[in-house]
């Protein structure tokens, strides 16, 4: 009887009534983000951590721990880990807890970073694709710090248990359909986009502190919202971020002032370091079968960091994987220009059809880079112009490529890969 | 009666298809590539375990995690060795923390068996007479591991399971019990507390071809790393 008159109120009467009243009373019996302390504050002896601290920092560690067992985090003592890292104690030298952050450099060729409850910044290798000037990379890193001190990460663990919560009452209260989740999450987003306007702000002063210029706030924005992946607007994973343009209008009056001028450190370490970051994210789309994030940036070749040769062989490495794997291609391209993930079968099959004439540019293509007489000539030539061969149907050839390489390369890494591939083709 | 009859055939053919289908894929020439392996390494077990909470404050249950993958390791070693194989201790605990070019490895064998899996239809249920095709690899990686570990083969385990924490029980229980009324006890959701699912594979410590593969879902515990080693296959001798 309970549950027949409960039915026939929820048909009469708006939902909204008892919802909001439920999810008063729950968040109101927990924290509110209005309860957490900057970092700063956090350091006193008398202060004492929330139990969301204690566990959203355990979260953190454990992120650490997996990023560090999967080997997808730098060597710490590596060129490009010792410059963030200074980079980020020049940003702190005035804060006096610059040591609470330490920062970390992550194999991940997407422009990205992000900050975690336990004081540990990720940078991703892709922002180094991005980015032109150290003093841009100085604005991500500044912006990165930002949500440490102001402690984003703790108050978004406690935003989001208030909402679910009330969420889950809110949907037992709509019979178990889904439907309050909607508004929840988009309140989620709002609060996590305002502390994105106060990280940029707080980036820009700590840029000017520093001696960066603060336009590199403005101008570090522009080149990641450059990158393909946030083409799509609403559809893209960076949705989570306000606006683009809400973020350089709300940056532009407070980057105009002051300290315009000012150039900001040398850039030639930055510029080898890019060098060897560009490299890696090329290597990591052509894994991932990205093959055209990896033409975008050598056709770019960012201000020439990239040599003839490195050009070359990546254009050619292209090719081969469009060849290989034309159903991957063909969706990252379908992805690329209409957000979506399903590729439709008749693109599948233009890529597949294409196979023969792909496999035969990259056949010259790598002929072309051995043959030049430009030394030296890379050795993963050889190799990959075997196998551009052998899925050809060129076996002999094939052949002579992979013993050309075991040749030149006698102690290399994936030598018993090679000698299998060899004696898979001498056996036919 | 002939109608009878044909239900029956029906059903027998449906008891005897059931037996012989299976989750596991075979390389296309298994047992000559099983002739050159006799030594394998199990790589560190990959285990995550979710406890789903109420408040959303979903954790991972780092200590079960840790003792599930003892119990993981010493079942897939133990059946490897009945199987016929020698199994090689991997010290990729210590090479993972100074090496970091091997736990990288790892990494991109795991990344280049998630690429390959449609290729395979893995997961999906097949009569016996179609699992036997399987010609791709996960890549060069397999190599670095090998060279490490010196052995023929690799293992490769892949655990994923999730625990509901008491108050999400009791709102499964509370949504399932209103649905129900609502519904007039058409339909009464009962939704699961836990599960797990677990992911093997067999792999060419040379070519990083997939040799055998397979997987299965079931409860929280060590026993699902069994019911999917049923079909491992026996090492060949040369």
């Amino acid at each position: 009887m309970l549950w027949n008159r409960l039915s026939k109120r929820l048909k009469r009467r708006s939902l909204l009534a008892p919802t909001a009243i439920s999810i008063a009373l729950l968040t109101g019996c927990a924290g509110t983000p209005s309860h957490v302390v900057n970092l700063e504050q956090s350091l006193t002896d008398e202060y004492e951590p929330l139990k969301e601290e204690v566990w959203a920092e355990q979260q953190a560690d454990i992120v650490h721990d997996e990023l560090v067992s999967r080997g997808l985090l730098l060597n710490a003592f590596s060129p490009e880990v010792s410059y963030l890292r200074e980079m980020k104690s020049h940003l702190m030298a005035g804060s006096g807890y610059g040591d609470q952050i330490q920062v970390y450099l992550v194999r991940a060729a997407d422009p990205n970073a992000f900050a975690l409850p336990n004081g540990n910044i990720y940078i991703h290798s892709g922002l180094f694709t991005s980015l032109d000037d150290p003093n841009q990379l100085a604005a991500v890193l500044a912006h990165e710090v930002s949500h440490v001190v102001q402690r984003h990460g703790l108050k978004s663990v406690i935003a989001q248990k208030n909402a679910l919560v009330g969420a889950h009452v809110a949907d037992l209260l709509t019979g178990g359909l889904g439907l309050v989740y909607w508004g929840t999450v988009a309140s989620i987003m709002n609060y996590s986009r305002e502390q994105e306007l106060e990280a940029d702000r707080d980036a820009v002063e700590l840029l000017k502190q520093s001696g960066y210029p603060s336009s590199a706030a403005i101008s570090a924005l522009e080149a990641i919202f450059e990158h393909p992946l946030n083409k799509h607007g609403e559809k893209s994973i960076y949705n989570s971020h306000p606006h683009f343009d809400d973020r350089v209008a709300a940056l532009r009056p407070l980057s105009a002032a002051s300290n315009e001028g000012v150039s900001g450190p040398e850039d030639a370490q930055y510029r080898s370091i890019r060098e060897q970051m560009v490299e890696l994210n090329l290597k990591l789309h052509l894994r991932h079968r990205q093959f055209v994030l990896a033409e975008t940036i050598v056709r770019d070749n960012l201000g020439g960091v990239l040599s003839e040769s490195q050009q070359a062989m990546t254009f050619s490495a292209i090719k081969l994987g469009v060849a290989k794997y034309p159903e991957d291609a063909a969706k990252e391209q379908h992805w690329l220009d209409t957000g979506k993930m399903r590729a439709p079968k008749a693109l599948i099959e233009q890529f597949e059809s294409a196979t023969d004439d792909n496999l035969d540019q990259a056949i010259q293509m790598y002929r072309e880079i051995i043959d030049s007489p430009r030394a030296p000539v890379p050795v993963a030539a050889h190799k990959k112009l075997a196998e551009a061969y052998e899925l050809r149907g060129f076996l002999s050839e094939a052949a002579v490529s992979y013993q050309q390489y075991l040749a030149q390369a006698p102690e290399a890494k994936d030598r018993r890969f090679v000698e299998y591939r060899l004696q898979q083709i001498q056996t036919k | 009666m002939k109608i009878g009859m044909i239900a029956l055939a029906v059903v027998l053919i449906g008891c005897i298809t059931g037996c012989t289908n299976t989750t596991a894929r075979e390389h296309v020439t298994l047992e000559d590539q099983l002739k050159r392996i006799e030594s394998v390494v199990l790589l560190p077990v990959d285990v995550k375990i979710e406890l789903v909470t109420l408040t959303g404050e979903n954790e991972r249950l780092v200590e079960r995690e840790a003792e599930l993958a003892v119990k993981l390791t010493d079942i897939v070693n133990a059946s490897l060795t009945e199987h016929g194989f020698t199994t090689v201790p991997s010290d990729f605990t210590e090479t993972v923390d100074d090496e970091v070019d091997v736990a990288y490895a790892i990494t991109q064998i795991r990344e280049g068996f998630d690429q390959v899996k449609k290729d395979i239809d893995f997961g999906r249920v097949l009569p016996k007479s179609k699992i036997n095709k399987m010609k791709v690899t996960v890549g060069e990686a397999a190599n670095i591991v090998q060279s490490v570990s010196g052995t023929d083969a690799i293992m490769m385990v892949n655990y994923a399971g999730f625990d509901k924490s008491g108050g999400h029980v009791a709102k499964d229980l509370a949504t399932g019990v209103l649905v129900g009324v609502l519904t007039m006890g058409a339909v009464v959701p009962v939704a699961p507390k836990s599960g797990a699912m677990i992911e093997m594979a067999l792999i060419d410590g040379a070519s990083g071809e997939l040799l055998w593969v397979n997987s299965g879902g079931g409860y929280l515990n060590e026993k699902l790393a069994t019911h999917v080693l049923k079909k491992f296959p026996q090492d060949v001798d040369e």
